[in-house]
């Protein structure tokens, strides 16, 4: 057998390592979760308390509730690194676990010499890790990554080997898994699609029926009888939580808050659950990769042919339905996926190269295999570079102005977003209590809903007001825009007050709880001060400056403020900031204004929806239908999942 | 047991289903760019101003390049608002009306001595008007067969895809009562797969790797009770390839009826099939019945969106003609021939 020349072998004992540097690179970013604020609060609860919690003692919506917190070990770990090394600690916990679980998987792969698979699986896992870094955030799941890395490992042990003490480690992990998240159900899962395999290939095999390869080399081999007593073991240890079966329904719950559908709010309306196709036409950017992954995996498994096992089967089945239904699950599926797919591809592009030339073959391979991995790192490095320090929350995610404000003020409850209330809690309990916050296992889909429908219809604030009796509202103006419509309600209400913006985020107080003056947007004095803010804080990264700049635009324009808003953009000639003057300049009637802009856009980038969108507005406005529906035509041929050009189109036709 | 294929149709099967998974954002990208064609048509002519209510929006930003960690949309939290096989015909309401069709039809066909056939039709097809339809076919089999002979390997299996085809249907009658399809056959499924060396002789591969061909006419009585369907088609099936191997055109006569029984439809229906000469492997001809009838039933369950058909098919031969593989331990007998059963499934989507 044709084996690596001996320098490259030599050169292969620093893939592990290479795997180890990348893994952490990829996951190098500040922590943009909601999540991880009320983890960290609740750690923190336990510790003073000196005993866990049963019921929900932070938010105003589900006070009294009973609450599985099965996420109490990860709560109290992540309190105790956040205590000894702060948010940057917890981010380079995250990275280390992270590439932990990567080179369990890596020794997973059975090593021959000769071999392609492990080579191969670094850059394929660090390729996946990279594109799918948007979910490598600091939450529970990256112990979930280690759980499933560390099942798989043991569980490819057994199979080669046929020694049922690797199992053993598998309920004792399942006890700790289970106590660290709800998706610790995926351990049964994994043993169980083993299982199932491994009993029906040493009952079939040979028969005529049996379409896959035997599960290990050796006949009676991987015994299906240790297997199914590990997934009892395991399934026990599932129910081993001080919730008891509160804890043990919480990952069918969990499950059924995915399942897409227009009854579902969850799946509806959660950013996370939504499904990643879905997402990325909104996103335009973040799922690309999901669709040539399906793509290389399919011709994986092409390749497999007749080495192609159940087990793999099954497995590749379940996670990618899961990613399929959502996208918070994607990242599983390429953490299980791309060791499956390595396998079955590997000795094929092997064999295909070395029929081709022994020599060239292998230097080819290796060569291009080497460029990619540099690649990939040096991308991965520059992406970590370009990120705020990690210190800190990444920017605009979190209400950190709003909630260093509200510790001088009076304490009362708070109105905010759901994924700022974790963060509230965090800087601002007991004084302090959000309505809500992303632990929506505590809320009914009537009360989400109900939630929802105060951003989406903001008229209905007041009666809900009326009955809450909220001191503050805290809300973004951007991730998501969602609740523009809401601000700009509370900003012309004579109830509220806007005490303090940076562009971002708003805070409102109830008028008659303080006498501070009231923020007005319309005066160029609080534009200056707020852009000298956001200099002053993003100064080192511009592109984090024109975001704020960009918000702070878009929340003078949602209030009506117009021409502080033109003179925020004004100075700012990226294209979204001038794609926002020209809107701006629409909303104040200047549409001769707005279509300059439009044609001077347009000629940059001929296909650039958001200036065709613009263009076919300004058309319609003049009264040229027939030139409207033209750029109309060409927005939605560049995007025709474009949501104003969609929107568009759907007035269009209800005006015919 | 030696087990030899040249392929796996587990993999295959695996296999499609995840590329029909990474394929849906591009066909419903295009499916969208068609609708809104559609859409923008109509308004074309019609587009008023005056009551026209702007979309104003506010979302400039596009997201390029590498994202940092405050672009990403995901996160916890309120974010977004967000071709037949075994002689089994189709008889039933079906689904149409969407904006293609889509029929899976899985048959199993057993053969004498354990032998089995395994199929799955895939099959689209796209209204073009109300006239005329077109659609593509693409067919994945798996061929099973057991042999007594020592010296090669007792089990083995030939799968992949079969021959593909594309077809169109002309619809005619004021009611569209009566169709005459046209379908041209691909030469996709591989012709000379063999065992060590030998070739599986010309009914065991996937194709005959020439251009097949054949024409169809139904027709349709639509009544109160149900419905009866009759036809005739005729399939120029390759003629001989490059290894002498032939198989010979064939003509059948069929009819069907079906029973209306709310959301089901038992059918039974009957196919005189006639082979115009012997197939041949390498050059050698191979005996067969040149005359079938085989029987069908079939039960099939509909909404307006989905429809779902279980079917058994019973052939019977006669006219046993050309000669015994020398090979072969079976001589052909009339009688019985075999059997089918098939499940399938259409939907109309969008």
């Amino acid at each position: 057998m044709p084996t690596l020349p001996r320098t490259h072998r030599s050169r292969s004992a620093l893939l592990p390592a290479v795997l180890f540097v990348g893994a952490v690179s990829a996951g190098l970013a500040p922590s943009a979760d909601g999540d991880i604020w009320w983890h960290l609060a609740a750690g923190r609860e336990m510790v003073a308390r000196g005993q866990l919690l049963f019921t929900d003692p932070f938010s105003v919506s589900a006070s009294g509730r009973p609450w599985p917190d099965v996420h109490w070990l990860f709560q109290l770990t992540t309190y105790a690194v956040h205590s000894a090394f702060g948010l940057a600690g917890l981010v380079w916990v995250k990275c280390l676990i992270v590439a932990c679980g990567a080179l369990l998987l890596f020794f997973s792969l059975e090593h021959k010499p000769g071999s392609w698979q492990r080579p191969l699986f670094v850059t394929s896992l660090l390729a996946a890790l990279f594109a799918a870094r948007s979910l490598l955030l600091v939450r529970p799941v990256i112990v979930s990554l280690f759980f499933l890395a560390l099942f798989v490992y043991e569980l490819e042990r057994f199979r080669r080997d046929g020694r049922a003490r690797h199992l053993l480690v598998l309920p004792l992990a399942q006890v700790l898994w289970a106590n660290f998240q709800g998706l610790s159900a995926l351990g049964p899962a994994l043993v169980g699609a083993h299982a199932a395999a491994a009993g029906l290939s040493v009952a079939l095999n040979g028969k005529r029926v049996w379409v896959f390869a035997p599960e290990s080399p050796r006949a009676g081999w991987p015994d299906p009888r240790a297997l199914a007593l590990t997934l009892g073991g395991c399934c026990a240890a599932l129910a081993l939580t001080p919730f008891g079966l509160l804890g043990l329904a919480l990952p069918a719950k969990l499950l059924g808050r995915l399942l897409p559908g227009a009854h579902n709010v969850y799946a509806e309306n959660v950013a996370e659950n939504v499904p990643p196709f879905l997402l990325e036409r909104f996103s335009r950017g973040e799922f690309w990769h999901l669709k040539w992954f399906l793509g290389a995996l399919a011709l994986a498994v092409v390749c497999g042919g007749r080495r192609l096992r159940l087990s793999h089967v099954l497995l590749l089945a379940g996670f990618a339905v899961l990613a399929l239904m959502s996208n918070r699950n994607v990242l599983l599926f390429y953490w299980i996926a791309t060791p499956i797919a390595v396998g079955y591809l590997a000795p094929v592009v092997r064999a295909r190269l070395l029929r081709w030339n022994l020599h060239t073959g292998q230097r080819a391979a290796w060569w291009v295999n080497a460029a990619a991995l540099v690649a990939l790192l040096s991308v991965s490095g520059v992406a970590a570079a370009r990120e705020s320090t990690l210190g800190e929350p990444s920017p605009f995610r979190v209400p950190a102005d709003s909630a260093r404000l509200l510790a001088s003020l009076p304490s009362g409850d708070i109105f905010s977003a759901d994924h700022h209330g974790g963060y509230l809690i965090w800087q601002l309990y007991p004084r302090f209590r959000p309505y809500i916050d992303t632990r929506l296992v505590l809320r009914s889909p009537e009360e989400f809903a109900q939630y929802l429908r105060l951003a989406d219809e903001p008229e209905r604030f007041k009666a809900f007001q009326a009955q809450h009796r909220f001191s503050y509202v805290v809300l973004p103006v951007d991730y998501p825009d969602r609740y523009l419509g809401l601000i700009a309600h509370l900003y012309a209400s004579p109830d509220w007050k806007l005490l303090f913006t940076n562009g971002s985020e708003v805070l409102f107080a109830r008028r008659d709880l303080t006498d501070a003056q009231s923020i007005d947007l319309s005066t160029a004095e609080v534009t200056d001060s707020v852009l000298r803010s956001s200099e002053q804080r993003f100064g080192g990264s511009p592109k984090s400056r024109a975001a704020a700049e960009l918000h702070l635009a878009t929340l003078e324009i949602a209030v009506g403020e117009l021409a502080q808003a033109e003179r925020v953009l004004s100075a700012n000639d990226l294209p979204a900031a001038q794609a926002l003057r020209a809107r701006c300049r629409i909303a104040a009637g200047d549409v001769a204004g707005a279509q300059q802009i439009g044609e001077r856009l347009l000629g940059q980038d001929h296909d650039d929806v958001s200036s065709l969108n613009l263009m076919a507005q300004i058309a319609l406005r003049r009264g040229e239908p027939s030139e409207g529906v033209r750029y109309l035509r060409r927005a939605l041929q560049s995007d025709p999942f474009d949501d104003e050009a969609s929107q568009l189109l759907a007035n269009l036709e209800a005006n015919r | 047991m030696n087990k030899k294929t040249s392929g796996n149709i587990a993999a295959w099967v695996v296999a499609a289903a995840l590329g029909a998974a990474a394929a849906y954002p591009f066909v419903s990208r295009e499916l969208a760019r068609l609708r809104n064609a559609q859409a923008l048509t109509r308004v074309q002519q019609q587009a008023r101003t005056t009551a026209l209510t702007p979309a104003l929006s506010l979302r400039v930003r596009h997201l390029d390049g590498l994202l940092s960690s405050w672009e990403t949309i995901g996160g916890c939290g309120a974010g977004t608002s967000t071709g037949a096989g075994g002689g089994i015909k189709w008889i039933g309401h079906s689904t149409s009306g969407g904006f293609f069709q889509l029929q899976e039809l899985g048959t199993y066909t057993r053969i004498k001595g354990g032998d089995y056939i395994l199929s799955l039709n895939n099959q689209v097809s796209k209204d073009l008007s109300e006239k005329w339809n077109f659609g593509v076919s693409v067919p994945i089999l798996y061929k099973y067969y057991h042999t007594p002979f020592p010296l090669i390997p007792s089990d083995y299996s030939n799968s992949g895809v079969g021959d593909m085809s594309v077809f169109l249907v002309r619809r005619l009658g004021e009611i569209n009562d009566w169709t005459v399809t046209a379908s041209l056959g691909l030469p996709t499924g591989t012709d000379y797969a063999g065992v060590k060396g030998t070739p599986f002789s010309q009914e065991k591969q996937l194709g005959i790797g020439r251009l097949t061909g054949g024409a169809m006419i139904d027709h349709t009585l639509d009544q109160i009770w149900g419905t009866i369907v009759l036809g005739g088609s005729f399939s120029y099936r390759g003629g001989e390839n490059k290894y002498g191997n032939y198989r010979g055109p064939v003509a059948n006569l069929y009819a069907y009826s079906g029973y209306f029984v709310g959301p089901f439809v038992p059918a039974l229906g009957l196919t005189l099939n006639r082979f115009f000469g012997v197939d041949r492997n390498l050059g050698s001809d191979q005996q067969e019945n040149v005359f079938t009838l085989a029987g069908t039933f079939s039960l099939e369950w509909s909404t307006d969106w989905i429809a779902i058909l279980g079917a058994v098919s019973l052939p019977y031969g006669w006219d046993v003609q050309g000669k015994q593989d020398s090979g072969g331990a079976n001589p052909l007998h009339p009688g019985w021939q075999p059997w089918s059963l098939g499940l399938g499934v259409t939907m109309s989507p969008f």
